[in-house]
């Protein structure tokens, strides 16, 4: 389940690209965890993340939500439930880590990106590292910003084809690059998508279609 | 995922949110309409809960009602639905998430994820998921609780349970593994190796512990091998209770 591990982009392009995790440990602290996560998903949510979800529910974008996302999430929060919050600057990450912190709710917490970056601001214990994309790499995109992108979704559902569709739509004048990025965004059902990112991104592309 | 030709007006709306471009249009009977490819089409339901169809012409299977192969593809392209064997949600396991609580990767250990089929949609055979799992299975531990050891006839081996299996197209299936630091540059090796002759890309993850002096135990490993880790990592930062330890 490695959905956020291996965004593409530059050194200076992933300072700008944090995800904060939290969720129970099955056997081990689940049991009860429901209240602990929702306090959870209250720290991510007070600092503004531009984008949040859970993993067995949905994220703030995915179509449907008729109420304000974060009070659905809270609604249908459960011991199981897997919290994310994305935001752009590690200033940030900080303030919700130390609250995370202060909070001890005994859940754990990963942070996914940069790690000499995070190394800053906390102390790490396990890491999963992405060492690349092997294989037949001929079949991956030719635009290194789609690329970009739709590995911000690791679960892939961020369409290479939408995004040049959305792309050319945005050149055409029919889209704006925001409206393009929502969409996008809904497509990734747990909320790991950095639509802040994405428009960045799509502005880079239309140069290039 | 079964598209209604007697609803369908053949917008086009739904055929670029596919990931794996399983949704065609074509002419049949003097009709044109979206048909699915069920080879191609991996059951992620984009289609269906995002694209949203102006003639409502989208009519899924319900997981329970689906034949086993449709199913196994549903269960390996949703981010949400909870495996019944393992009642974790995804495609794979906690693995190194919960790792200050379970102390599932010790110092010593190196972990193996390798996401087959990611990214982008190009998606994977389980025959090319097999090849792999043969490979590395000498050297390696499978997780159990992991979905695709599910599909293992043995973990000693690394074969699948059925012949059937080998042909069908996933989103992406996550192989994931464990061996010792000292023999987790053969195993990469061999990964590196077989990859080189499989019919899709792989994204390579390593999980390890991180070692009081901040390094992470897999660069080790990494200089032996001469490959660079990405800078971007998942990092665990050890909040979790009852924690096992720094050390």
């Amino acid at each position: 389940m490695t959905h956020t591990l291996h965004r593409q982009g530059t050194y200076e392009e992933l300072k700008e690209d944090f995800i904060v995790l939290v969720m129970s440990a099955k056997w081990f602290n689940d049991k009860g965890a429901a209240p602990k996560l929702a306090e959870a998903l209250k720290i991510l949510n007070k600092y503004s993340p531009v984008n949040t979800g859970d993993m067995t529910q949905a994220s703030m974008y995915r179509a449907g939500f008729g109420i304000k996302p974060v009070e659905k999430l809270l609604q249908g929060c459960h011991d199981r439930s897997i919290f994310h919050g994305v935001y752009t600057d590690l200033e940030t990450v900080k303030k919700v880590v130390d609250e995370l912190k202060a909070a001890d709710l005994g859940m754990s917490v990963v942070i996914s990106g940069l790690y000499n970056e995070v190394k800053k601001i906390t102390r790490p214990h396990t890491v999963n590292l992405s060492i690349g994309i092997w294989g037949k790499t001929e079949l991956l995109p030719k635009h290194e910003e789609v690329l970009k992108i739709c590995t911000m979704c690791g679960h892939q559902f961020v369409s290479r084809h939408l995004v040049m569709k959305l792309a050319q739509d945005v050149k055409r004048g029919r889209i704006t690059a925001e409206e393009a990025a929502e969409v996008m965004a809904a497509c990734c059902s747990c909320g790991i998508f950095n639509p802040v990112r994405a428009i960045k991104l799509v502005n880079q592309l239309i140069q290039k279609i | 995922m079964y598209i209604n030709p007697a609803k369908c007006v053949a917008c086009t709306h739904c055929v670029p949110y596919c990931p794996t471009s399983a949704i065609q249009i074509v002419s049949e009977a003097g009709r044109t309409f979206a048909k699915i490819d069920e080879d191609k089409c991996v059951e992620c339901w984009i289609c269906y809960r995002v694209a949203r169809c102006p003639k409502d012409a989208f009519e899924p299977t319900p997981p329970e009602k689906m034949p086993f192969v449709r199913r196994l593809k549903f269960f390996f392209a949703s981010a949400t639905a909870v495996w019944p064997e393992t009642g974790m949600a995804g495609r794979g396991t906690e693995e190194m998430k919960t790792n200050d609580v379970t102390g599932r990767f010790k110092f010593g250990e190196i972990g193996f994820a390798l996401d087959m089929g990611r990214p982008t949609g190009v998606g994977v055979r389980v025959s090319d998921v097999e090849k792999m799992c043969k490979a590395i299975a000498p050297y390696v531990v499978f997780e159990m609780e992991n979905p695709v050891t599910k599909l293992l006839i043995d973990p000693k081996t690394g074969e699948v349970r059925s012949p059937e299996l080998r042909n069908v197209y996933l989103l992406s299936a996550v192989v994931e593994a464990k061996t010792s630091k000292e023999l987790a540059p053969k195993v990469l090796e061999i990964v590196r190796e077989v990859s080189k002759e499989l019919n899709t890309v792989i994204s390579v993850g390593l999980v390890c512990r991180v070692k009081p002096d901040g390094e992470p135990e897999a660069y080790e490993v990494l200089r032996q091998v001469g490959i660079e880790p990405r800078p971007n990592m998942k990092i665990n930062i050890g909040l979790g209770k009852p924690f096992v330890g720094w050390e």
